[in-house]
């Protein structure tokens, strides 16, 4: 679309680039839950984290959504071992991280991990954290309580953004 | 508050196993792993605190020895004092067999 403009003294003229959709890039609907308990696991498999999932539903097939995963992880074992959180979508992985490492007996770090995901649908999507053990009796944990680590929030959060 | 995947690995180191919340009615076994009953679960509570509280006192008793690691070196002669100190931190563990004596110990007073 051709464009003018007077400004006082010149006379503008350009195009509005006809490849970005009016309204691009807002922020559609945000859904978001908060798990306040602790979740442990020692599965060498992806294992869903209960009570930290999220369902929402695209009101176009080209929007994208935004899904960024906050909260304390940690890893625990008396050696050097890991821990893997991943997010999914409806039980797909989808972007993986690690959870912690610990050299002692307790690693707790706060953990951050997100995605601009295009699920290319209008239908109900879930979202979900997951956590896996590297084995060797490592225990991966969301919001592992200590005598320091208090009030412990992990929360994933969805932003449908306007495609 | 005792860990119950800690009590679980006590049993069985390779089990796979989450907990959610900490609550021993929330248990969910993976990849085959036999479940273990609430019973034989509790029954190790009480060995995963002492683990826990004896941790904690190595810890602080490591850190004691880290602090006065610097007197062995080749160029230093370590006094008598210190090194009588040094071995009562060494043995401070020795003969504790409950989480109310590890909580309770007294360190030696650094010469």
């Amino acid at each position: 679309m051709a464009l003018s403009k007077i400004d006082g003294t010149n006379f503008i003229e350009g195009t509005v680039p006809s490849t970005v959709a009016p309204g691009a890039g807002k922020v559609l609907q945000v859904v978001s839950t908060t798990k306040t308990d602790s979740f442990s696991t020692t599965a060498t498999s992806d294992t869903a984290v209960t009570g930290l999932s999220l369902s929402i539903t695209p009101s176009s097939s080209s929007n994208k959504i935004y899904v960024i995963f906050t909260g304390p992880t940690a890893c625990q074992n008396t050696g050097t071992y890991m821990g893997a959180m991943s997010i999914h979508r409806n039980s797909t992985r989808i972007v993986g991280g690690q959870a912690g490492a610990t050299t002692g007996t307790n690693g707790v770090v706060n953990s951050g991990m997100a995605i601009l995901d295009e699920p290319s649908t209008t239908s109900a999507t879930t979202y979900q954290l997951y956590l896996k053990s590297e084995g060797n009796s490592s225990i991966v944990s969301v919001n592992i309580p200590t005598g320091v680590v208090v009030d412990e929030k992990a929360t994933i959060t969805a932003f449908e953004i306007a495609g | 508050m005792t860990n119950i995947l800690k009590a679980i690995l006590k049993i069985n180191s390779n089990a796979e196993v989450s907990v959610s919340g900490n609550d021993i009615n929330n248990i969910e076994w993976h990849n085959g792993t036999t479940p273990i009953s609430n019973a034989d679960i509790e029954a190790q509570f009480p060995i995963v605190e002492l683990d826990t509280a004896m941790n904690t006192l190595r810890q602080k008793r490591n850190q004691l020895l880290i602090d006065t690691d610097f007197h062995g070196m080749s160029d230093n002669t370590m006094s008598a004092d210190m090194t009588t100190y040094r071995q009562e931190l060494r043995d401070i563990t020795n003969g504790i067999t409950t989480v109310e004596q590890a909580q309770s110990v007294v360190f030696p007073s650094k010469p």
